[in-house]
């Protein structure tokens, strides 16, 4: 399926681009990271109660912050001013319930790709065929698929997504981690958490955009003449679909995947702020934690914040670089 | 019996041929052996067309696009546009044989080609081949139409998959039918690729590692995969380099006579159809307006669309090409509404004028061509004063309409006509210049009405058959007008 040509062409615009190292790099340290959670965290994510002596929630490494503590003085209680030191136990500090923010982000990593990609899978699952199909057969079949489709796309995805949520309700499902279980990381959850209703909802809502790409595609395809030899040779509508439309359409499909995981984690993320998640080890959710205590405890907000954003962008930049290296136009020909 | 001829024909070609192979053999080498082997050719066909039954046998076909018949615009109450693209053709193509169907690009002659073979389901008329309507052919017997009809298209990058390799390319007929095991799909793909020369090592390689000749070579032997009687070439040379071109011919004419294919060859270009056909169907706007014999209609074309396309063949000298030019003036008409009676008629240089009017041919011609653009509006009546002459709520001053009219004559004819018929037109002008295109379209009408907008000629019967009223009925010679006095 991959052609020297694919390789070369991928080698070349890699070689040439600051931004596709930069988002490959970015994007593969999230991948290992999320993998190896539980080997390379520090505490159990859910672990609560790492304060200080003064029950303050640690800053991360090389900042440390004002408040006050409380002191039995002569007049009774007292406000006595306390500076909260970081330390080493904690690298990214504690959060209000204090739990260690660098466990946390490790396991949320796990949450945001687990939804990003099989939610971008299932939504190509049911995207791709449906505008193969509405393309290839055009017509009448196209005019009534591709409605369906635009009313999808007539809402915006949050609201589409919060209702689908009160329509199945929320589920997780726990998904046995085969790293804590060979017994590789002592004290850590034996179980990955998938909220499950999210990954759901999340390819329904945006499975559109593969059904519209495809749509596209297949209506291309099916006018080039390698369609119609096949037809004449008898071949079926069904073998068509599977030997050249899917095939051929394969390139723009794969560049909207690699976009989709992105919007995917955001939309997640997103709901998850919201408190429709399901799971409390994800990025957006721990944003919301931290809201509440912006002007002292920044940072339980700002690094979920800033992970959320590393992700998305590492992404995109993956998904321009496979966009330039796959494009047709600029290697001139439409096979790769 | 006739199968016995055929065989004699074939062994007979091949060996005139023999000579000329795939490889390396220039136009000229092809053009000249193939003279001889035409006359040869021609006796088998017109015995053929005497008794046998055709092989395929294409009766009033018609196909028809919609255009805004969209769901969408049906509810915003829009009308669909037919498309005529194929309007009642009919012909045979008897076995062995290699029939032209020419004609300028947009005529429908490919789509003539994809819906005899059921590639788009036809809007009326039906196709028999081999006896059997193809239309109405259960899912058996239309597994074995697959078979036995194939087609090489025109374009030799978009034909061939991007991404599937040159032997599951020529293996996927196979594949599609079943036939015999995996090894001997291979030792056949192998076979085939040889056939039509090329190397069998190259089966891993994908198309694009192959020149514009050598994909068409391997179009071909996925064509032959099945062991096919008919073959549908649509412009199989057209996206060619010349030098190739005639390679390909070659290689098409030898494998007919080794494997008695029959073809259909569709082409815009004439020296491709002369170079390989047996016979000649001439199509224009969706009909067929003259089939006959190849060196019969090269010679002596008779419908005065074949005449001019044959004239407006490219020729060596500039001087020639000059000349050319002029013969076929005008746009082919669309065919979402196609002209009245004669198709050709808005272009036709013999339009035939009124029995008891006198007026010169060319003359009648360039009135003919000014009616047809006063009919779509086609004349821009604002900018005919120019800055001198007012043209205000659609009509000009009363004391300009002389002015006016003289303008316009002189945009409409190269030169002013002559007696009569400058009063005659004149006054229809005289009418635009109140915008009054009816009553200037009816006053032209009454004066040079002509049996080629009226009725539409049919094709008729025979050997050599001519859709034109120069011809009579059907090409019979009753009624006819002697089209050397027009000239
Ligand atoms: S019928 Fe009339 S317009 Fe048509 S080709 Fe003949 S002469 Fe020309």
């Amino acid at each position: 399926m991959i052609s020297d040509r694919l390789k070369s062409s991928l080698k070349r615009e890699f070689d040439q681009s600051l931004m596709a190292k930069l988002g490959l790099s970015i994007a593969l340290v999230i991948i290992l990271v999320a993998t190896f959670a539980p080997i390379l965290a520090t505490h159990h994510p859910g672990q609560t109660g790492h304060f200080d002596e003064e029950g303050s929630s640690y800053p991360p490494i090389g900042f440390d912050y004002q408040t006050h503590a409380w002191e039995d003085g002569d007049d009774g209680r007292e406000r006595i001013p306390h500076t909260v030191q970081p330390t080493s136990e904690h690298v990214l500090g504690t959060n209000n319930l204090g739990q260690d923010v660098y466990s946390r982000m490790l396991f949320g990593a796990r949450t945001s790709l687990l939804v990003g990609l099989i939610g971008t899978g299932l939504a190509a699952a049911f995207g791709v065929p449906f505008g193969l199909v509405a393309g290839y057969f055009g017509g009448r079949t196209d005019d009534s698929m591709m409605r369906v489709a635009d009313i999808m796309l007539a809402f915006p995805s949050l609201v589409l997504a919060i209702a689908l949520i009160g329509v199945f309700g929320r589920s997780v499902q726990y998904i046995p981690d085969p790293i804590v279980m060979a017994g590789f990381a002592e004290g850590m959850p034996e179980y990955a958490v998938l909220p499950g209703t999210v990954t759901l909802v999340v390819a329904l809502v945006n499975w559109v955009w593969f059904a519209r790409v495809a749509r596209g595609e297949a209506l291309a395809i099916r006018n080039e003449e390698y369609v119609k030899a096949a037809r004449s040779l008898g071949a079926s509508n069904w073998t068509v679909l599977r030997k050249h439309v899917l095939p051929n359409s394969l390139t723009p499909i794969i560049v909207l995947a690699t976009i989709q995981v992105a919007a995917i984690i955001l939309l997640e993320s997103s709901l998850s702020y919201l408190g429709f998640s399901g799971t409390t080890l994800s990025w957006g959710y721990e944003i919301s934690q931290g809201q509440d205590y912006l002007r002292t405890a920044w940072w339980i907000s700002t690094i979920p914040g800033v992970a959320i954003v590393l992700a998305v962008i590492s992404i995109n930049l993956l998904g321009d670089w496979l966009r330039d290296a796959l494009d047709p136009n600029i290697e001139g020909e439409g096979g790769v | 019996m006739s199968s016995d001829e055929q065989r004699e024909h074939a062994a007979e070609t091949a060996g005139t041929e023999s000579g000329v192979d795939t490889a390396g053999s220039g136009a000229g080498a092809g053009t000249t052996s193939r003279s001889s082997a035409d006359s040869d050719a021609h006796t088998t066909t017109s015995a053929a067309t005497g008794a046998e039954a055709p092989l395929v046998s294409v009766q009033n076909l018609e196909k028809y696009f919609w255009e805004n018949d969209s769901l969408l615009d049906r509810l915003l109450g829009g009308e669909p546009v037919a498309v005529r693209a194929v309007d009642g053709v009919s012909f045979d193509i008897y076995e062995g044989e290699t029939l032209g169907l020419v004609g300028e690009s947009g005529c429908g002659k490919s789509t003539t080609g994809e819906t005899l073979l059921r590639l788009q389901e036809p809007t009326g008329g039906r196709v028999e081949f081999g006896g059997e309507n193809v239309y109405e052919m259960d899912n058996g017997a239309v597994t074995d139409f697959r078979q036995s009809a194939q087609v090489v298209f025109q374009d030799p990058f978009s034909s061939l998959d991007p991404r599937m390799t040159i032997g599951d390319i020529v293996q996927q007929p196979l594949d599609i039918h079943d036939v015999g095991t995996t090894d001997e799909r291979r030792a056949r793909v192998r076979d085939l690729l040889e056939r039509v020369g090329l190397s069998t090592d190259q089966l891993d390689r994908y198309p694009h590692e192959f020149s514009g000749g050598q994909r068409q070579r391997i179009g071909i032997a996925r064509a032959l995969a099945l062991e096919p009687e008919f073959l549908v070439l649509d412009e199989p040379t057209s996206a060619l380099d010349v030098s190739v071109q005639a390679q390909v011919l070659n290689l098409l004419e030898d494998l007919q006579d080794e494997f008695d294919l029959t073809y259909l060859l569709i082409s815009h270009d004439l020296s491709v159809i002369r170079h390989i056909c047996d016979r000649v169907a001439v199509m224009y706007l969706g009909e067929i307006v003259e089939i006959g014999p190849v060196e019969e209609l090269f010679d002596d074309p008779k419908h005065p669309y074949t005449k001019a396309l044959l004239e407006s063949v490219p020729r060596a000298t500039t001087e020639e090409r000059e000349r050319d030019r002029e013969t076929l003036a005008g746009d082919v008409p669309s065919p979402r509404d196609p002209p009245s009676g004669c198709r050709f008629r808005t272009r036709c240089p013999m339009v035939i004028p009124p029995e008891d009017l006198q007026i010169e041919q060319e003359t009648f011609r360039e009135i003919m061509t000014a009616r047809e653009r006063i009919e779509n509006r086609d004349i821009s009546l604002e900018t005919v004063g120019g800055e001198q002459i007012e043209f205000e709520d659609g009509s000009v001053p009363s004391a300009d309409v002389p002015a006016f009219v003289d303008l316009l004559h002189e945009r409409l004819f190269d030169e002013p006509l002559p007696g009569r018929h400058r009063e005659v037109v004149d006054e229809a002008l005289a009418e635009l210049a109140d915008s009054d295109w009816e009553a200037a379209e009816s006053t032209l009408r009454m004066e040079y009405e002509s049996v080629c907008e009226r009725e539409n000629p049919g094709l008729g019967e025979g050997a050599h058959p001519v859709a034109c009223h120069l011809y009579g009925e059907a090409g019979t010679g009753e009624n006819a007008i002697d089209p050397d006095t027009w000239s």
